[in-house]
């Protein structure tokens, strides 16, 4: 009995953890991918892997971090994979169309510039400013040294410095 | 970039992001946690008999003791007997010889549509946990070597597949989950067995009964049983050496799994071709196809079941 209890209590948290952090993730596919509907596969897909290895993943030290690194290795996968290679694996994006509202038309050459980067660079700057990760948990969700992390970081700034003063663009 | 570009580029992206909003509701996590489920179960019919048969060889060291003795009963876990099995079994698996001088070769057929072609012959080199797969002949021919390890504590595995009919070959490394917890395991990443370690742990769960002493492949084994919602686990092991011959997984809808087991004789024709891909002259190159890609994969994954549960 204790452990159907067991069971049902897990199954509760994850259900709990997938409605909390759904948006989140969405938001952190969106950026990474570029498209919107491609961002909820991609949450989706996260989340049944998720589920798979909850047991593992509630044990962790942040379930957040290891669920996240999923989704960007999913990303990844993906890429590699050139699954979907016109939404995904070259992250191509329809230009930029001008908007009435500036604000809306500056949005989407920010979002034009993002999605060029190359993916580990995106997911540096997304992990770092919208996610508002340090350093150390970028690295460590990425893979990779904090050295990595902060020169990938400068690049990517740089780079969007650069093209959204080609594009008259201000972040 | 200084730092209030670097909050307003923070600010943006939050915009871009949020806009329009997303949310999921709870039949959409229902609909995750079928999907999740399926896919577990499915991984489940594929996984786990390699591991089973250690458990089967434990196990069956311990009727051997029990019969030494004169008993005859199909005791669970749980009970006196029990407690005495598990005990006479860890003496067992610590004294167990090395298979250092050998690799496992499965024989593995399933009646589902995971794997509709027939027979697999899969070896493991248990010195590295390198597997490499043999489906089909003539054009269906497939090979497929599999190398896991770790990278920044996440385990990846490493596959090769040749394609006889085509003639192509693609490589396909993806990683398996979240960063371990702790050091990372010494060792082969996937041995494709229990540890004793592991063995031990399991041997604490109830559920494993004795079910009749058949001979299997010319030995006199002992036959095993665990059978939980509709799915069945059977194992045939010697009695006399406790090395298994045969497993036999039974899912009430995806088919039955068999695997037959046989240690053979570490060569180095053997050990080369295990551990180092080959691919034929003239074959072309391709990217993964996943689909395919991944069904070998699951074919060779000998991960353990979460017996018991």
């Amino acid at each position: 009995m204790g452990h159907v209890q067991g069971a049902a209590g897990r199954a509760d948290e994850f259900r709990e953890f997938a409605l909390e952090r759904a948006s989140s993730l969405h938001q952190v596919a969106y950026l990474l991918c570029g498209d919107w509907h491609l961002a909820h596969d991609l949450v989706q897909e996260t989340l049944v892997r998720a589920y798979r290895y909850w047991p593992r993943i509630r044990q962790a030290d942040s379930p957040d971090a290891y669920v996240r690194r999923i989704l960007v290795n999913e990303v990844r996968g993906r890429q590699r994979r050139r699954e979907r290679a016109e939404s995904v694996a070259r992250f191509t994006v329809e230009p930029a169309v001008p908007d009435a509202a500036d604000d809306i038309a500056r949005r989407d050459r920010v979002l034009q510039a993002l999605l060029e980067l190359p993916l580990q660079q995106r997911a540096t700057v997304v992990l770092r400013y919208l996610e508002g990760m340090s350093q150390a948990e970028t690295a460590e969700l990425l893979g990779c040294s904090e050295g990595t992390v902060k020169s990938q970081s400068s690049r990517a700034l740089t780079t969007l410095r650069k093209y959204l003063v080609l594009t008259e663009a201000t972040i | 970039m200084t730092s209030p570009e670097e909050t307003a580029l923070a600010d943006t992206l939050r915009d871009l992001a949020g806009s329009p909003p997303f949310a999921i509701d709870a039949a959409d996590v229902a609909a995750i946690e079928r999907r999740g489920r399926r896919r577990w179960q499915r991984a489940l019919a594929l996984r786990g008999l390699a591991g089973v048969a250690v458990i089967a060889l434990a196990t069956a060291g311990a009727v051997g003791a029990v019969a030494a003795h004169g008993r005859t009963g199909t005791g669970g876990a749980g009970t006196p007997g029990t407690t005495r099995m598990a005990g006479y079994v860890r003496q067992q698996i610590e004294t167990a010889p090395s298979p250092a001088n050998s690799l496992l070769e499965v024989r593995q057929t399933d009646s589902g549509a995971a794997d509709p072609s027939g027979v697999d012959t899969i070896w493991t080199d248990p010195a590295t946990g390198n597997i490499m797969l043999l489906d089909g002949s003539g054009q269906a021919k497939l090979a497929y070597w599999q190398h896991d390890y770790y990278k920044n504590k996440v385990l990846n595995e490493d596959g090769t597949q040749v394609n006889y009919g085509p003639r192509t070959w693609w490589t396909d490394d993806v990683l398996v989950g979240g960063p371990v917890k702790g050091p990372v395991p010494s060792g082969p990443a996937e041995t494709g067995y229990f540890t004793p370690a592991e063995v031990k742990a399991y041997l604490a769960r109830p559920g494993w009964k004795i079910t009749g002493y058949p001979t299997v492949d010319g030995h006199s084994t002992v036959e095993i049983s665990f059978s939980k919602d509709g799915l069945t686990d059977d194992i045939w092991a010697d009695a006399r050496t406790y090395e298994v011959v045969r497993t036999l997984r039974k899912f009430p809808r995806l088919g039955t799994i068999t695997q037959n087991y046989y240690w053979v004789p570490r060569s180095a024709a053997m050990t080369t071709l295990v551990n180092h891909p080959k691919v034929p002259a003239g074959f072309k190159e391709v990217p993964a196809d996943l689909r395919r890609s991944g069904d070998l994969r699951h074919r060779v994954r000998h991960r353990r079941l979460d017996l018991g549960r």
